[in-house]
């Protein structure tokens, strides 16, 4: 390992390390506007000038292109390269806009820190700066070009590192212009990320524009709760408002990328018709009231009707808190009660499912850090840049370092051009699929099958000697396109890889944030008897008489299910978005978001990480302004500031409804939890941003759920719902401008069925008497026979994943969307 | 003395064509090479020839040549010839001259080079503003295809070799070599980090080599005659071949002749008619825009690479730019360095920005509104621009600044004593 000094501090680095790196291993943060850690080295705004000095010979280095070598000696504090630095201030400034006091990125300015650091601080030239034109970049992004100090950094990650086409570089000289061809949305959903790379403010948070300089605001440790990447974030809030979300860097999980819906979807947390005060038969109450009144209720139905009538559910976006609090309440009078881990079965089965195998397949688990490092990977079952979008980018990097990425997909459109091949695969065969592969992994080549798609043995021969000569293999699946055999074959490809010593790492995606944790908590429920989804099914079904739902999205589970719930003796809501549901319940109780509590999230890989909230939740304050300004003596408490995080609500319930102090601690509760099982141990001791910990699956006996075969409809499309990049989940789905940016909901066919079928700007999609009308658009990548449609599209009474479904072209209605890229549309023009 | 390269002659001034060439004993040097020589020994050969390269850097051409050896390379893919002919150096107008002279002369030394380095295909790259000279050579280049010299098996041998012309989309940074190979392949024209070389990872990620058209134009000379002739055309012992000089500037009749290198400046100026009007030399670039300033005690320096670095000077391109005692340098240098700026790619700082703050500073002690501050701070600019940016580019523009302080700061000082420019009152007078 290279030894060398820096200024002064000796310090050893691996063979490679640029200078940049070294100096902060040594505890000396060289200047830095170009480069940054991900997208490597450029060379472009020469701040990061050292002196080194080598076998007595001494020049200026740019440290960022400079690796550090054995008896160097490196120093950023002689004079030679002080005066180049402070040159390069001075250059940076002459054209860069002294707006500061009402720029966005005030006092998080990387050109503001270091052109002071530098030292340079007059202006020694009279002469115009350059402008340019700003362009309409979509809701999120505000353009201010002005500011350019022509790092490169933007251009190089949107197309670069993740892959966009629509933004890039023009001009040359000192008119270089980072912009679209033409004013519109940016379609890379990673669009967000410009906004932090950016070393100054020619890339803001339109959301955030003008609401709060950066100082003022009151900043956590969080976990995005948009997917089950688990992506640590800092939440910023003033007001009692969540203005803003940016990536927090954690090497161990995402770096220091988001995507935009982790980064502009919040805007649920001020919904105007959130509930935010007690309500008992839709009155405002107090808590001890409320509170009495659902004990009373759900007590009382468990007396009459049996405790087994009364459901207790909460879902995927429950803390792990939430849940341990959620199954003490099953004790006493409610002793017998049924949980439900999940809200929505069918999703419940499969989280199971993915479990059972990770638990069963003795691999190691892929990590989000460890998928870019793959040098062959699989992803199958799923678009996952709309699943799981840095799941997706991470997957990117593994075809730029040159790995091979094969992708079995059904309309992945992210990873396509980058993948060595692109199998569309309909879920009904996917199982036979990785069947085939996996004998082919083993040295064994089947016959190819009847419905086998010509090309694809082909495919599979590389794909598996890919996967056996891999040093890194990597299997990544989705959930909601498998099926039971695509699980089970899932399994036995690990198996295969393994026995030909190649043991892959393996991972899935879970629904919500909290999906791996849920299954792991249903999988121990079912161990005591009660079935995954069982008690959701007969809750929907209308079988039961109570029930308390907490967090928990069932808006789109028909109108059969919602009348059943409403027609409870008892309904209890804990929540804090605002839905039929809450209207209908007989007592509300308003929780916190993810963004105004403490918890812990299990992330799909396993990863137990711990967060604490920003902000303490109440009417926000500029809804309660008069005369528009801002009270200058904060009010003693906050209006409308009455909601409990979940976990202390049901512990406050079970002390009214059971008896026994009601926990007030979260290590109480976890604790408990942690002493339950060996799986669980050391759950309490998590700290909010720090790398989490790797819970391991192999310690916990699931049993394999109950999931049927996915069958090609005999006539029609088979009909998948599946999240899309943004705004279809329960949360980003409430948010503006999400749901502008995300656009009208689309039906995806495959180019051969929608020729067949003569769609081409509308569809209409009939099943069991039903009938629903969307926009469709034909994409390559679709297997033919199926038809993909977002998971919010509504039905009057939901479908299950394949359900045949008969599809019908309607005339155009206004203009088509556009071609293939992501689902945004234009929303007007730069104000 | 006897001219190599632009020793065929067309008709009625015209461009040699095949059957001129042929006459001037054209591509036998080809056919000689093809038949006789392994590749290994042309690189020797060029190796022992001392060429270097023409296009300003001087570089052992030979070595560069040797080079391409590394067997990695060798896998049976693509490996590519590149023919620098961007010339956009201000006063530079040699390589054209001797495209539209003598066209052949450069097809078939690209296509020699090409064998000696087994390369499979070459490109010309030539200036955008050069409309008649690629005439001239997309047409000499559809005689040589038609006669079998370039194509599949050419001139009956088992070497296939071909050559495309592409017309660059016009900028200065297209010039260097890694920033045309970007150009060449469609991306923006910016210079690549080295290393990794062309030679290792070049054009489309392949082997390559560029070279500049007089250097090409060198070769055939040297594969017919040898290493020993080609070093005996020099004037002064430590050069090889001939050199195409160039003027412009305050010179009576400025031209592009062929002499052997080394030949002293004050010969070249003489051969020109002198300084216009009689008038005293004040100086001379010897080699384009981003050459160092000569003064009239350097008449009898060797215009060749070493002789000219110690006088603190390039040879460059060897096309000077004389300025008379009747021009301000100062004025001449805004000129410059606003050429300068305006081709910067814009990729690093120093470059993109601190060459227009260099001509802001110029601006205004050319006015007569600079301070000696100014003077200084000039200096310092450019020190500080010159070593520390990412490409040659703004180490070329800061290099005539470095001359013009040396040579002339009592000139900048006057400018700013006066208040204004003290040639101005000359020039009315010349003018009156």
């Amino acid at each position: 390992m290279p030894e060398i000094l820096f200024d002064g501090r000796r310090v050893a680095v691996e063979p490679g390390t640029n200078l940049v790196e070294a100096g902060l291993a040594a505890g000396v943060p060289v200047p830095i506007y170009c480069y940054q850690r991900d997208l490597g080295p450029a060379g472009a705004c020469r701040v990061c000038a050292v002196s080194v000095t080598m076998q007595g010979k001494s020049r200026l280095v740019m440290a960022c292109m400079t690796q550090a070598a054995d008896g160097m000696e490196v120093t950023t504090l002689d004079p030679r390269s002080r005066e180049f630095r402070r040159w390069v201030s001075e250059w940076l400034m002459m054209n860069h806009p002294h707006d500061c006091p009402v720029c966005d990125e005030g006092g998080e300015c990387q050109l503001q820190d270091l052109t002071i650091a530098t030292g340079h601080g007059i202006r020694r030239i009279q002469r115009p700066k350059r402008t340019f034109r700003n362009q309409y970049l979509g809701e999120f992004i505000q353009h201010e070009m002005n500011r350019c100090i022509t790092c490169y950094r933007c251009s190089r990650f949107y197309q670069e590192y993740a892959g966009g086409r629509d933004f890039g570089v023009t001009g040359s000289r000192d008119r270089v212009y980072f912009g679209r061809f033409a004013d519109g949305p940016l379609e890379s959903p990673f669009s967000g990320n410009l906004v932090e790379l950016c070393p100054t403010g020619v890339f803001t948070d339109k959301l955030f524009r003008y609401r709060s300089r950066v100082w003022d605001l009151e900043i956590s440790h969080s976990i995005c709760p948009h997917c089950s990447v688990g992506c640590n974030v800092r939440p910023g809030a003033r007001h009692r408002e969540l203005q803003r979300v940016r990536v927090s860097e954690n090497r161990a999980v995402n770096g220091v990328f988001l995507c935009d819906r982790g980064q502009f979807g919040h805007g649920y947390v001020e919904e105007p018709r959130r509930p935010r005060e007690p309500r008992v038969a839709g009155r405002a109450a107090t808590w001890d009231e409320a509170l009495a009144v659902a004990a009373g209720d759900l007590v009382a139905v468990a007396r009459e009707h049996g405790p087994g009538s009364v459901a207790l559910v909460a879902s995927s976006r429950a803390t792990l808190e939430t849940h341990a609090a959620l199954a003490a309440l099953a004790t006493g009078p409610l002793a017998g009660a049924r949980l439900a881990r999940f809200d929505d079965p069918a999703r419940a089965r499969r989280a199971l499912a993915a479990l059972a195998v990770l638990a069963r397949a003795g691999c190691p688990p892929l990590e989000q850090r460890e998928i870019g490092a793959c040098d062959a990977l699989l992803v199958a079952g799923t678009s996952l840049v709309d699943e799981a979008p840095l799941a997706a980018l991470a997957a990117l990097q593994v075809a730029r370092r040159g790995g091979a990425l094969f992708v079995l997909g059904a309309g992945e459109r992210y990873l396509a051009d980058a993948a060595k091949a692109v199998l569309p695969t309909h879920p009904s065969r996917l199982a036979a699929t990785l069947g085939a592969l996996a004998a082919r992994v083993g040295g064994e080549a089947r016959a190819p099958e009847p419905r086998e798609p010509a090309g694809e043995a082909e495919v599979l021969a590389g794909l598996a000697r890919a996967l056996r000569e891999a040093r890194r293999p990597g299997l990544l699946f989705g959930s909601d396109l498998l099926d039971g055999p695509a699980f089970a074959a899932a399994a036995s490809l690990a198996r295969a890889l393994a026995g030909a010593g190649a043991t892959p790492r393996l991972g899935f995606l879970f629904p919500g944030p909290n999906g791996f944790g849920a299954a792991a908590l249903a999988a121990a429920d079912a161990a005591s008897g009660s079935s995954p989804a069982g008690a959701l099914e007969d809750l929907l079904a209308g079988h039961l008489r109570g029930a308390l739902l907490v967090e928990c999205d069932l808006e789109r589970a028909g109108t059969r299910a919602l009348s059943a719930l409403r027609e409870l003796d008892c309904l209890v809501v804990l929540d804090y978005l605002a839905g039929p549901l809450v209207d209908a319940a007989h007592v509300v109780l308003p929780a916190r978001t993810t963004y105004e509590s403490s918890g812990t999230y299990v992330n799909r890989e396993g990863r137990a990480q711990a967060f604490t909230g920003a902000l303490v939740p109440g009417e926000p304050v500029r809804a309660l302004l008069h005369d528009g300004s801002f009270p200058r003596h904060p009010l003693p408490a906050p209006p409308r500031g009455n909601s409990w995080p979940a976990w202390r609500a049901l512990e406050e319930l079970r002390a009214w409804a059971v008896g026994g102090p009601a926990a007030r601690e979260r290590p109480e509760i976890l604790g408990a939890l942690a002493a339950s099982h060996p799986f669980w141990s050391g759950i309490e001791t998590l700290t909010p941003g720090s790398p989490g910990a790797v819970l391991d699956p192999a310690r916990l006996a699931v049993a394999v759920p109950d999931l049927a075969a996915f069958a090609e409809p005999a006539a029609g499309l088979a009909l998948f719902a599946r999240d899309r990049t943004l705004g279809s989940e329960p949360l980003s789905r409430r948010a503006e401008p999400m749901r502008r940016m995300a656009g009208p909901p689309l039906a995806l066919l495959s180019p051969d069925d929608a020729t067949a079928l003569g769609v081409a700007g509308r569809v209409e999609l009939r099943a069991d008497g039903q009938a629903v009308a969307l926009a469709a658009r034909a994409l390559a990548g679709v297997p033919r026979g199926v038809v993909i449609v977002p998971r919010d599209l509504e039905w009057p009474e939901p479908l299950p994943q394949g359900a045949a479904v008969e599809a019908r072209a309607l005339a155009e209605e206004g203009a088509a969307p556009g071609p293939d890229g992501p689902q945004r549309a234009a929303t007007g023009a730069d104000p | 003395m006897e001219e190599v390269l632009l020793k065929a002659k067309g008709r009625d001034g015209g461009p040699a064509l095949l059957e001129d060439y042929r006459a001037a004993g054209g591509y036998a040097a080809l056919a000689h090479v093809l038949r006789e020589r392994a590749p290994q020994d042309l690189v020797e050969i060029v190796k022992q020839s001392g060429l270097r390269g023409r296009g300003g850097a001087g570089f052992p051409s030979g070595l560069k040549w040797s080079f391409m050896g590394a067997p990695e390379g060798k896998d049976g893919g693509a490996r590519y010839l590149v023919c620098n002919a961007d010339e956009m150096e201000p006063g530079t107008y040699k390589d054209r001259v001797l495209i539209e002279r003598n066209p052949h002369l450069l097809i078939e030394g690209m296509a020699i080079a090409a064998y000696a380095m087994e390369m499979t295909e070459g490109y010309v790259f030539i200036r955008r503003e050069y409309f008649e000279p690629s005439r001239i050579l997309e047409r000499a280049l559809g005689e040589a295809r038609a006669a079998g010299l370039l194509g599949p098996r050419l001139a009956g041998s088992g070497f296939s070799f071909d050559i495309h012309l592409h017309r660059s989309a016009g900028r200065y940074i297209c010039g260097e070599e890694t920033a045309l190979l970007s150009g060449l392949e469609g991306r923006r024209a910016i210079p690549r980090a080295k290393p990794p070389y062309p030679a290792a990872h070049g054009l489309w990620g392949r082997p390559t080599t560029v070279h500049n058209v007089e250097t090409l134009a060198c070769v055939p000379g040297i594969a017919a005659h040898g290493a020993a002739w080609f070093k005996g055309l020099a004037a002064n012992p430590e050069g090889a071949g001939t050199k195409l000089y160039a003027g412009s500037g305050a010179v009576e009749r400025p031209h592009c002749l062929e002499r052997p290198i080394g030949t002293p400046l004050g010969e070249l100026l003489e051969e020109m008619g002198g300084v216009r009007g009689g008038r005293k030399l004040l100086a001379v670039m010897p080699g384009g825009a981003s050459t160092n300033f000569l003064t009239a005690e350097h008449l009898d320096a060797p215009m060749d690479f070493d002789p000219l670095v110690r006088h603190g000077s390039r040879l460059g391109t060897g096309t000077f730019i004389v300025l008379s005692e009747d021009d301000c340098p100062v004025r001449a240098m805004v000129n410059l360095q606003r050429f300068f700026a305006r081709e910067s790619c814009g990729f690093c700082t120093p470059c993109r920005e601190g060459l227009p703050y260099g001509v802001y500073l110029l601006q205004r002690l050319e006015r007569g509104e600079g301070t000696r501050e100014e003077i200084d701070r000039l200096e310092n600019l450019y020190l500080n621009i010159g070593p520390n940016s990412f490409c040659a580019h703004a180490t070329g523009a800061a290099e005539p600044v470095g001359g013009l302080l040396r040579h002339f700061r009592g000139i900048l000082e006057e400018h700013v004593k006066e208040r204004g420019c003290p040639f101005a009152a000359r020039r009315e007078l010349a003018h009156a």
